[in-house]
């Protein structure tokens, strides 16, 4: 038994090493306590770096060299890189939000943004994995830090409940998550996706309900990351209990991440099991449970009083819409996935980085009532936040538009038809919600006081989200062009 | 084609104006009407400068590739359609931008407002130009942006606000069952492009699909161009200023329906559901506006339900949909957009000059604003269908395009009589009379705001009297458009004594019969059915009370803080969903056959039966941490049995630190028991869960451990650790040859936790000796004020 020649293949480890390492240097500022601000910058530049490492892979995808290592374990392809990057992108823009935000709230221990660096690099192992054991650890090393992250806000009692109650919950996820990966590798032998895909497909496999019930329990724990309905329920509030800058990094980097590896799985593991006897019931588990986020998410939206929390449910809802492109499996429903997840990477973190600079130091006041007159207050505030908002709805011209389009048309040609038709319809009910904070902001007079003035860090966030929001709705072609002529690995079973 | 990009242009360049119109405003102040309305005036006249090639029947088709990848193009086709309606939007435009400058004067949202009303109207004529689905889709949603923030504008009102919001509501709601519509007939016709999709209908007709196509999209026109049952925003949107009511409400995007019908017509018309879908709606449209409109005595109100009477019209014809329907909508489009837009800015000139919009409340305007009048009297004779006016010659035709389905032109002659009675609310009743009654001191108009209207009654005029004049230049071509073949008619002010003409006769004499018992048919209708609620605002009223009812039943059902509830509804779930994946075809196979145990391997599990249930039984915390502690141990010894010492040892440290733990937790805990925070029902369903779970875990590990073991890795190690790394104590060399990487990971972790352990420290010692820092210096003050007393 000799490893083949290209087994360890260091190249495509770059993001995520340049990421820990720059986790590391972070670290030590914190046991030198060099000043905050040098290491959000520093933490910065190792984004950056990250960015760069996973662009040069992008483009090897470009050329159709695209790499994987330790035998298809670790990916380097193009929806692996793709998302990568837009992991990369969560981070930096949640960076900027927490720089603005965290002096102000009291919060800014040392040790933040090395957890925060430590965790995209979670996410971008669970992105890039080819593995049913990378997952897992790119799972554990994102969410323990996510842990900790939630309860920042040390002595407010909903910060560490939502701390506790993500960390409770989420392991009660993982367990679930690991007797999935437990069951999957009795019926298949294999723990690579590769080596599951060829086992489950072959003609003389006979354990299919029990790699269906591994796929099943694989799907829960994972659904609890990306929040399918019912699984969602702690989301709103740890959401809601967690430092801003925290939730916007949560919201993005953590749903990228958990909708990375659930694609890939998607369009391997259970798409080769859709082809054996009871096949057809694990599409339907998946539709019954993005019907339920659908549904779930935006009602449960349409009532909050409170924008932070109103977000919260959005996010869940959104999560049902990235699901129709789960459902697709296929190369369409991950390209229409990865530009969905860059447009709401942008947006969402555009509209919580408008909600950190509106609130108290204490994340408190979301009132709704709060945003009445905003436009003739600061109408670069307003006029930011309605562009998000609007695009969070799927509105044209914004990136969210093109976003929910992609899905739709993955669902459809994939033959969902009934449940595209229910992500429109909740669409209309998106409408309401976000709209409402937009007559408040635009329809209303104010009897607010004037807020306090807006941080540099959080105007760059505000302005990165905003025009990207608006250019990637404009001119959609250049990036999902880029992944469209991409090269995925493990394709095709 | 080279140098065809102009179209796309056009539109770009009137979004970029938009986008600068807040800048111009500032410049211009009071004279930015005039300046920006040289935007709509130019692209009329750039439009009407291709008027001679498509009238030849020549369409300008341009492509610029938006996402390639998805056959998502920004395509523009001018044809004569196409044309027809952008005339209307940019030439009726440059009147209401005019007369916006006037109406609005002062005004401090004005550069808010010229930058929404030119983004509209880029975005309209995205929509008519567009011959992609998707961008067509694109721009037709911006209108109803826009639109939701003109409606929207007079926003301290509550009213205006709700009314902005239903006309979103409707409208974008429509126009997402349209998208729908737009993909699922994209993929039946394998393209996006309006006319590659036009040139093979019967692909699209005779699909299976067609239906839902034909529902989907119609459900998008017909909300957009406000057909009964969504006929409820338009009247409600009057809202709005009045600019927008004359522009968006009925010149350009209530027509945006209109349009898309006609412009698909050729691929889904022709067949019966859309004849009776089209027909039905307009025709309850237009009986529904005609009864309703007998209720109203706002003059805005009253113009608005005769704009449902016109769209009614309009789409029943295009469901009817032989040449002669075809020709008469074509005909009728341009006559009502002549007439109803300066009829509406005349009520605003009205509203704005005398102070109301009740028509029961003014009199006798005519003698202070004759110019107002006479554009009112052209426009409402143009409107009541009166000869020499462009309005008789489209009714004509219309009656004409209906002869053979005598029920429709009957709905139509009512409605044209109702049209008749409003004219005479509007453009005769506030300005005749000796007497001048008006809440305000009426004066004459400025010039902004009665050349514009009077410019448009003049066309109507005009074209009255020689309708040659657009005829084979304009609306032959537009008609062949929505045909697909040419078929020439001529028009004609003199038809000579013709069935049309007698039935138009009819109609002015219904309508003057409306007239003269009009005051006590209106209090009689008024008196008794105020506060009626049914009928479709009370089907969106209910429906929006029905959405707002469900969602508060699922926040309460689901939204709870209680994390055992959200463990509930967790576990529940995954094992509803694997229970289900088992039961449904229960193959499990696996082996009870095991060989029989030693007697102690037997005590520690029964050890471990009876911590559990000590655990459940228990009524104290620390009595189930230690049973659940005694299960854990338990579980270690039975590894220590079947050889697997490191994962007992494992085992052994995790539960010790987790009692150690939870004891720690629970000296901080209030006293209390178990028993208290429960009760029966919520210990019934998490036992039933709990058992649920159990047993399908128990039979899932036994069939997982019933499949063969892969050993292969086993006999590599047993075989290679001697011949290839010289070692043997098989675990050492694992560690540190084969995985020799692993090895340096672990300790490059354990120095990574140590530094961030070092760090964590050495704050909270700083943190320490912040706090003695601050004692100090508290003492400091307190010996300080000592020593001062």
């Amino acid at each position: 038994m000799t490893l083949p020649a290209d087994f360890i293949v260091v190249s495509i480890l770059g993001p995520a090493i340049v990421m820990l390492v720059f986790a590391m240097i972070t670290l030590l500022f914190a046991v030198f306590q060099v000043d905050r601000s040098a290491t959000a910058s520093m933490a910065l530049v190792g984004v950056g770096t990250a960015a760069v490492f996973a662009l040069h892979l992008l483009m090897k995808g470009q050329q159709g060299a695209a790499e994987a290592g330790f035998g298809l374990r670790y990916l380097g392809d193009t929806p692996a890189t793709a998302f990568t990057l837009v992991i990369l992108l969560g981070t930096a823009l949640a960076i900027l939000v927490s720089e603005a935000d965290l002096s102000r709230l009291g919060l800014d221990h040392p040790e933040y943004y090395p957890l925060m660096l430590l965790s995209a690099t979670g996410a971008i192992v669970l992105a890039s994995a080819g593995d049913l054991i990378t997952l897992l650890l790119g799972l554990e090393i994102m969410s323990l830090a996510v842990y900790a992250l939630a309860a920042w806000r040390q002595g407010s009692r909903q910060s560490e409940e939502a701390g506790m109650k993500y960390f409770l919950l989420g392991a009660f996820a993982s367990a679930l998550l690991i007797y999935g990966i437990a069951l999957t590798f009795g019926a298949g032998g294999r723990f690579d996706y590769a080596g599951l895909a060829a086992a489950f497909s072959a003609p003389g496999f006979d354990a299919h309900v029990l790699a269906l019930l591994g796929a099943v329990l694989l799907l829960a724990g994972l659904g609890f990351k990306v929040a399918f309905a019912p699984f969602h329920q702690w989301l709103p509030d740890v959401y809601t209990g967690a430092p801003t800058p925290v939730t916007t990094f949560m919201s993005v980097v953590v749903k990228t991440a958990a909708f990375a590896a659930l694609l890939r799985i998607a369009s391997t593991v259970f798409a080769s099991l859709g082809a054996g006897p009871l096949g057809e019931l694990l599409p339907i588990m998946l539709g019954i449970l993005i019907g339920a986020t659908l549904i779930v998410g935006n009602f449960g939206a349409l009532l909050q009083s409170g924008v932070k929390r109103m977000l919260a449910y959005s996010a869940v809802a959104h999560a049902g819409y990235l699901g129709l492109a789960v459902l697709a499996a296929d190369t369409v429903g991950t390209n229409a996935a990865i530009f969905y997840l860059t447009a709401y990477t942008l947006m969402t973190a555009g509209a919580f980085a408008v909600l950190s600079a509106i609130t108290n130091a204490d994340d408190r006041g979301d009132e709704i009532e709060r945003f009445a007159g905003l436009a003739a207050r600061r109408p670069f505030l307003a006029a930011s936040l309605a562009i998000v908002l609007m695009s969070l709805a799927g509105l044209p011209p914004f990136a969210g538009f093109v976003g929910k389009l992609l899905v739709f048309q993955a669902a459809i040609s994939a033959g969902y038809v009934a449940l595209a038709v229910l992500g429109i319809a909740t669409s209309v009910v998106a409408v309401v919600y976000y709209a409402r904070v937009i007559t408040y902001m635009y329809f209303r007079e104010s009897d607010q006081e004037t807020i306090r003035p807006l941080a540099p860090t959080l105007r760059i966030a505000v302005v990165i989200a905003v025009v990207g929001t608006i250019a990637l709705g404009i001119l959609p072609g250049f990036w999902y062009g880029l992944v469209e002529r991409g090269q995925v690995l493990l394709a095709g079973f | 084609m080279p140098g065809g990009d102009r179209v796309l242009i056009a539109v770009l360049l009137a979004f970029g104006v938009a986008l600068a119109a807040p800048v111009i405003v500032r410049v211009a102040g009071d004279r930015s009407g005039w300046v920006l309305a040289l935007l709509p005036a130019g692209i009329t006249a750039y439009l009407l400068s291709h008027g001679s090639r498509v009238a030849a029947g020549e369409s300008i088709v341009e492509r610029v590739a938006w996402v390639s990848a998805l056959d998502i193009h920004l395509s523009m086709r001018l044809d004569g359609l196409s044309l027809v309606f952008a005339l209307m939007i940019a030439g009726i435009g440059t009147a209401i931008v005019i007369y916006a400058g006037g109406y609005l004067r002062g005004d401090r949202q004005l550069p808010r407002f010229y930058l929404l009303l030119l983004a509209f109207m880029a975005a309209m004529l995205g929509v008519v130009l567009s011959d992609n689905l998707i961008s067509l889709f694109v721009f037709w949603e911006l209108t109803s942006i826009t639109s939701y923030f003109l409606v929207g504008y007079k926003h301290e009102d509550e009213t205006s606000r709700k009314s902005a919001l239903q006309a979103l509501l409707v409208t974008a709601g429509g126009g997402l069952a349209m998208l729908a519509g737009f993909l699922i007939l994209g993929l039946v016709g394998g393209t996006f492009e309006i006319s590659e999709l036009l040139s093979d209908p019967e692909a699209i007709r005779g699909h299976e699909a067609y239906l839902a196509i034909l529902l989907l999209v119609g459900l998008g026109a017909l909300t957009k161009s406000a057909q009964w049952p969504f006929h409820f925003w338009l009247p409600n949107a009057m809202a709005a200023p009045t600019p927008v009511s004359a522009y968006l409400h009925s010149a350009t995007m209530v027509k945006a329906g209109v349009y898309l019908l006609a412009r698909l017509s050729p691929a889904l018309g022709g067949t019966p559901a859309w004849f009776w879908l089209l027909t039905l709606a307009g025709a309850a449209t237009m009986l529904a506006a005609g009864s309703l409109a007998l209720l109203q005595r706002d003059s805005k109100r009253l113009l608005a339900y005769s704009t449902l009477i016109a769209l009614g019209t309009l789409v029943m014809l295009i469901g009817v949909g032989t040449p002669g329907a075809i020709s008469a909508m074509i005909v009728f489009l341009v006559g009502h957009a002549l007439y109803k837009a300066p009829l509406f800015m005349v009520a605003g000139s009205v509203d704005h000059e005398a102070g109301s919009r009740d028509v029961t409340a003014l009199r006798g305007l005519g003698r202070v604003m004759p110019i107002t009048w006479i554009t009112a009297l052209v426009a409402g004779l143009s409107a009541g269908g009166l000869p020499p006016l462009f309005g008789f010659v489209a009714k004509e035709l219309a009656y004409e395009g209906l002869f053979e389905n005598p029920l429709l032109l009957g709905a139509l002659i009512a409605a044209s009589a109702v049209m008749v009675l409003i004219v005479y609310l509007v453009a005769w009743r506030p300005f005749a009379g000796r007497e001048i009654h008006a809440p305000s001191a009426p004066h004459e108009a400025p010039l902004s705001m009665w050349l514009g209207p009077a410019l448009l009654a003049a066309g109507g005029a005009v074209l009255g009297f020689a309708p040659w004049l657009i005829g084979d230049s304009l609306m032959v071509p537009a008609a062949a458009a929505v045909l697909g073949e040419l078929h020439p008619f001529r028009l004609y002010l003199w038809h000579g004594f013709t069935l049309a003409l007698g039935l138009s006769a009819v109609t002015v004499a219904l309508g003057v019969v409306l007239v003269w018992r009009w005051r006590p048919v209106h209090d009689a209708l008024r008196s008794r059915t105020l506060g009626w609620t049914f009928g479709p605002v009370g089907g969106y009223d209910a429906l929006m009370a029905g959405l707002v009812r469900f969602a508060a039943w699922q926040t309460r059902v689901l939204q709870s803080d209680d994390l055992r509830h959200h463990m509930t509804i967790i576990l529940g779930f995954t094992v509803a969903l694997t229970g289900l994946t088992a039961t449904f075809r229960g193959e499990l196979a696996f082996d009870l056959r095991h060989e029989a145990g030693y007697f102690y391997e037997y005590i520690v599990l029964v050890l471990v039966g009876a911590a559990a249930i000590s655990a459940l039984r228990a009524h104290s915390r620390l009595v189930a941490i230690t049973s659940l502690g005694v299960a854990g141990f338990g579980i270690a010894i039975v590894f220590v049995f079947f050889a697997a010492p490191d994962l007992a040892i494992t085992q052994f440290l995790v539960e010790t630190l987790i009692v150690i733990i939870v004891a720690l937790v629970l000296i901080r805990l209030p006293r209390g028991s178990l028993r208290e925070t429960s009760n029966g029902s919520v210990r019934a369903i998490a036992g039933t869960i709990a058992v649920a779970g159990g047993a399908l875990f128990t039979v899932l590990t036994l069939a997982v451990t019933a499949l063969p073991f892969d050993a292969s890795l086993t006999t590599f190690f047993e075989a290679e650790s001697y011949p290839a790394a010289q070692g043997r104590n098989i675990v050492n060399v694992i560690l540190v040859d084969f995985r020799a990487i692993d090895t340096l990971g672990e300790i490059t972790v354990l120095a990574v936790a140590a530094s961030g352990a070092y760090a964590l420290l050495r704050r909270s010692f700083g943190r320490r000796r912040d706090d003695v820092d601050t004692e100090d210096r508290s003492d400091r003050v307190h010996v300080e004020r000592g020593g001062g007393a």
